[in-house]
């Protein structure tokens, strides 16, 4: 079974153009953007691509290209192509990094890139905050409101971090602000690929689903400040875990060589 | 002695040995520069200088651990060729360093006037070696980087030989010896920002306050031999 990609879901693979790392070929930047879309949930397993002049058109890539690119994925088992009338590639498998590939790549990266990315992070998180204090309809806060439930109920971890993650991206959707959203989405797709340590259990007492309240009721209550004040709070307890873990592993004497 | 004190001359220790065995290396490649300046006959044009590449090249590879570039800055007006001349080079993951382009042209925007650079000016008005930094490097490297920075004195002014270190590969040493998460131990440069912590709290790259000084319950030089060279110091922090 199969379902047609949602407008939205392709909105949100479009504004990931441009995270893709320094000497890719157009192809590999293709490829690139739709395993992002794929690890960080915004495609997931069942879903259909639109035909590939459609996609093509969409990316602003010739259909040879795309070809290339979706060559790449199905090598790697993500998607299947099938021919006919029905046909057309639908995502056949989640990526799951393994817990050595994301501590190895939090190891690998500094505290200074941390920080840095942290220091983004908290300036588009409060800005997108603040913004949709005074932008967000009421079907938008409910969504909001969803996610927070959803991403505390979810037990799965790596799940779980995906939730976070779209929580994030929907608060720049909220604030009605493309170029925000596009930024959030990339900065997420970056924190999804680095260890976030020991699966918490589930639960409302977990400070991470607080700290989600306070922003969701701040933009409920069209508290600006409020609003800004938790997010970027939010933000940097975040990043401040992620250096900890960092530094924990760092410490770590290398085993044998 | 007690296992603080330990872990501080054993992290002090283990940053100053990397970091001499990079700057006495340096110098060799410096005393090779002043050498053919002196051997030279008349005024030393960029030709006599042509085995920097390959010295620099191996120099590079043997520090690739701590080190990402390195290069000259020649003295103001001392080629004849040019008024301002900077070569450096970048590490590669895999074959020979790359030379990096600088802005030379002081109409340009992008001008990298590198004679009002620290990196440039501490070395050649003291005519000593110093670690510089960090700082951010913008026109150059853009990233939070140190500089160690050896002068190579000749008749025509004095060169200025460096190699940039990344706080990155500098954690790394800080962090492998130190072994210890309590209480807070902050490397520091000479201009109060931060090298390296091991807490999260003390951002790498970012100032220490006053506020945050005040809280400093023991400071060690990391190279109390040579401290104008290497001016760090292991400031632990209560609370």
């Amino acid at each position: 079974m199969s379902v047609a990609l949602s407008t939205r879901a392709l909105d949100l693979l479009l504004l990931l153009r441009g995270s893709e790392p320094e000497g890719l070929g157009r192809a590999e930047q293709v490829s690139y953007q739709l395993e992002t879309a794929i690890l960080m949930g915004i495609l997931t397993e069942g879903d259909r691509l639109p035909t590939e002049s459609v996609l093509a058109a969409e990316l602003g890539i010739s259909p040879i290209t795309l070809r290339q690119s979706l060559a790449a994925l199905r090598t790697k088992g993500l998607i299947e192509t099938s021919r006919g009338r029905s046909g057309g590639s639908v995502i056949r498998r989640q990526i799951e990094l393994t817990d050595t590939q994301l501590q190895h790549k939090l190891k690998e990266t500094s505290t200074e890139a941390l920080r840095d990315l942290g220091d983004l992070g908290a300036a588009i998180a409060s800005m997108s905050a603040r913004l949709a204090a005074d932008r967000a309809d009421p079907q938008n806060v409910e969504h909001l409101q969803g996610l927070v439930q959803l991403h505390r109920d979810t037990i799965d971890d790596r799940a779980r971090r995906r939730m976070d993650s779209r929580f994030h991206v929907a608060i720049s959707i909220a604030a009605q602000s493309s170029r925000l959203t596009s930024a959030a989405l990339q900065l997420e797709a970056e924190l999804m690929t680095l260890w976030w340590g020991v699966p918490v259990l589930p639960g409302s007492g977990d400070s991470l689903v607080e700290q989600h309240l306070a922003i969701v009721e701040a933009i409920r209550a069209r508290d600006a400040d409020a609003a800004a004040r938790a997010a970027e709070h939010h933000s940097r307890s975040e990043m401040e875990f992620l250096i900890e873990q960092h530094l924990r592993l760092s410490m770590k004497p290398d085993k044998g060589a | 002695m007690e296992p603080l004190t330990e872990a501080l001359e054993r992290t002090a220790g283990a940053i100053s040995s990397s970091i001499d065995g990079v700057f006495a290396d340096l110098e060799k490649i410096g005393a090779a520069v002043t050498a053919a300046a002196n051997a030279a006959p008349g005024i030393p044009r960029r030709g006599e200088f042509l085995f920097l590449k390959q010295d620099l090249a191996n120099f590079i590879r043997l520090h690739s651990a701590l080190i990402v570039g390195a290069g000259i800055a020649y003295a103001p007006g001392s080629l004849p060729e040019a008024p301002h001349w900077l070569e450096w080079w970048r590490g590669q993951p895999k074959g020979e360093p790359k030379f990096v382009t600088h802005d030379l042209n002081p109409e340009s925007l992008n001008y990298y006037d590198y004679t009002t650079r620290e990196w440039f000016k501490l070395p050649s008005t003291t005519g000593r070696p110093v670690a510089v930094g960090p700082y951010v490097d913008f026109g150059g490297i853009n990233s939070s980087i140190i500089t160690l920075c050896v002068p190579a004195p000749t008749a025509q002014g004095i060169h200025v030989l460096g190699c940039d270190l990344t706080l990155a590969n500098l954690e790394g040493v800080f962090l492998r010896a130190l072994q210890l998460r309590d209480p807070a131990v902050v490397l520091l440069g000479p201009n109060g920002r931060v090298i390296a912590s091991n807490n999260a709290r003390i951002a790498t790259g970012t100032l220490l306050l006053d506020k945050d000084l005040q809280r400093a319950t023991s400071s060690t030089d990391v190279s109390p031999e040579v401290p104008a060279r290497l001016p760090w110091k292991l400031i632990t922090l209560d609370g």
